[in-house]
């Protein structure tokens, strides 16, 4: 679409992912919008699924069957990471605590972006997926190669992205994950995983993580390390914003405070 | 112990090394009894004690002050972090919400937070290479070749900064101009200058001198900067709740300058 005239380029939005129409009578509504050329609400509201939607909206295509069903399966496979999970325990404090609800996502996903478990270790996963790709003796070497020398926000990696340190042996629902990605015969990296895995756990010294699957999974749909990191922290907020209401229903007194479990140590 | 054994272990306890609570009862940070020691503290001062476990001097203390009431409190809704307290405002979502938001939106490559941690960083290597015998002129080089840039140096939208005169005036009122890392911040900035590329020395850069003369590391300055913008913020939610709402810089559809795909149907 052409820029209106009195509308200068710098304060342009520049964007391939979305372009509107306005209404004749009011230019800030707009009368048609169209993601990557098509048109959202007269042709993908009736067509497409919400898997084939959020795979064009950061790929820009129409994703095939395989792939907006992988996406799908990830989708499911973290909606909901269980109540016990660091992020669900932060939007819970936040709903028993009778917190905003934007607080309650927020909580959830500053804790959710965490290296343990987190948004931040899949978009490690998937930079090691990047340079290693389907080479074991490059793994052998990257996922023991914990970078400590950061100057930044990050605190440095403690274990090897992907997998779990807290582990014994790998859950079921994380093989079961696996082998449902594994469906589809496209998947290859996830097909590599599931041939490595007991190779790569010995390396790790950990067994696979959740991360791990949907790193595997991510990269198979060809999402870089930003997008997955992305991703990753949207579709695990359904159980964060439901065990949180649920919660706030039920009321801090039955909520753990670890009353007589906290010690101090007197260092003064 | 096993893996398992040091999960069930730490489920029954944890021990806290900076303090807490007993309820009804008494607080404690860092070994000290709050209600007797903190009462008559700067929060400042105490927020820098929560960073580092140390307490600042008088002067330092003022300058942290300083700077942070007058360079890191701009109620300026243009900047990126505090437009998103602006356009929370403007959808009437809560001031809270706006501020956190903010504060987390802070935690950016090219403002805020991190890019101070690098420049803090850097002068540490580079009075570490200078004390090796290595030439301002390699130093420089070096650190172009590794990061690009010389954080510190340079600034997005405009080159100048006008921070830097009361700043200055500032450090040398309180007796903190003439500190090492200080100078070899200006002695960098001097060498930039005379390669007329217009890249000086930010406020950013001499905070971090200052921070480094003050003997923190890159983590202590991120933790004391998690915060510092808030003040701007609140007066930024402010100013666009007094307005009606949704007219903080609307756009209209023709604002948008669209290059993708061409119409196409699914």
């Amino acid at each position: 679409m052409q820029m209106e005239d009195d509308i200068s380029k710098k304060d342009a939005l520049h964007t391939k992912i979305w372009q509107e129409e306005p209404q004749d009578e009011n230019p800030f509504v707009a009368q048609a919008c169209f993601c990557s050329g098509y048109d959202v609400y007269e042709d993908l509201l009736q067509k497409a699924s919400w898997f084939e939607y959020l795979y064009l909206l950061f790929k820009l295509e129409k994703p095939q069957p395989w792939q907006s069903s992988l996406l799908e399966k990830v989708a499911i496979a973290v909606a909901n990471p269980g109540i016990r999970d660091h992020s669900v325990r932060a939007a819970m404090n936040a709903g028993v605590g009778g917190s905003t609800s934007a607080s309650t996502l927020m909580a959830a996903l500053a804790v959710g972006a965490g290296q343990l478990g987190g948004a931040r270790e899949v978009y490690s996963v998937i930079n090691i997926w990047k340079s290693c790709q389907q080479d074991i003796s490059k793994w052998n070497e990257q996922l023991i190669d914990l970078d400590k020398s950061n100057i930044d926000g990050w605190p440095a990696k403690e274990h090897s992205p992907g997998f779990d340190p807290n582990g014994v042996t790998c859950a079921q629902p994380i093989l079961t994950t696996l082998a449902s990605c594994a469906e589809h015969k496209e998947a290859a990296n996830i097909h590599w995983l599931i041939t490595n895995r007991l190779k790569l756990e010995e390396i790790a010294k950990a067994p696979l993580a959740m991360s791990g699957v949907v790193g595997a999974a991510l990269h198979d749909l060809g999402l870089n390390a930003e997008q997955s990191e992305m991703i990753y922290l949207i579709l695990r907020l359904p159980g964060a914003a439901v065990h949180a209401l649920e919660q706030k229903a039920m009321g801090w007194k039955k909520y753990p405070f670890y009353l007589d479990k906290f010690h101090i140590d007197q260092v003064s | 112990m096993s893996t398992v054994d040091k999960l069930l272990d730490a489920e029954k306890k944890w021990t806290s090394s900076v303090g807490g609570t007993v309820p009804g009862e008494s607080a404690v940070f860092r070994g000290y009894d709050m209600f007797k020691t903190f009462g008559e503290w700067n929060w400042l001062g105490m927020f820098y004690f929560s960073a580092t476990g140390r307490k600042l001097s008088v002067n330092s203390e003022k300058f942290f002050n300083g700077i942070y009431s007058m360079c890191f409190s701009y109620p300026d809704s243009r900047i990126w972090n505090n437009g998103v307290t602006a356009l929370a405002s403007t959808v009437r979502s809560t001031a809270q919400l706006g501020i956190c938001a903010a504060s987390a939106v802070s935690e950016a490559e090219f403002y805020g937070g991190p890019p101070i941690m690098k420049s803090l960083d850097f002068f540490l290597r580079a009075k570490s290479m200078l004390d090796e015998d290595m030439t301002l002129s390699e130093i420089i080089l070096k650190e172009r070749r590794q990061n690009k840039f010389i954080f510190g140096y340079g600034r997005p939208v405009v080159s100048s900064d006008e921070r830097l005169v009361p700043m200055k005036s500032l450090l040398k009122k309180l007796d903190l101009y003439e500190r090492p890392y200080v100078q070899l911040a200006l002695e960098v900035n001097e060498y930039l200058k005379q390669e007329n590329k217009g890249v000086g020395i930010n406020a950013g850069g001499l905070f971090a001198a200052f921070c480094a003369d003050e003997g923190m590391t890159p983590k202590e300055l991120y933790y004391m900067m998690s915060v510092c913008f808030s003040v701007g913020m609140v007066a930024c939610y402010i100013d666009v709740l007094e307005k009606e709402e949704g007219l903080f810089f609307p756009s209209q559809c023709g604002a948008i300058n669209y290059s993708g795909n061409e119409k196409r149907t699914w």
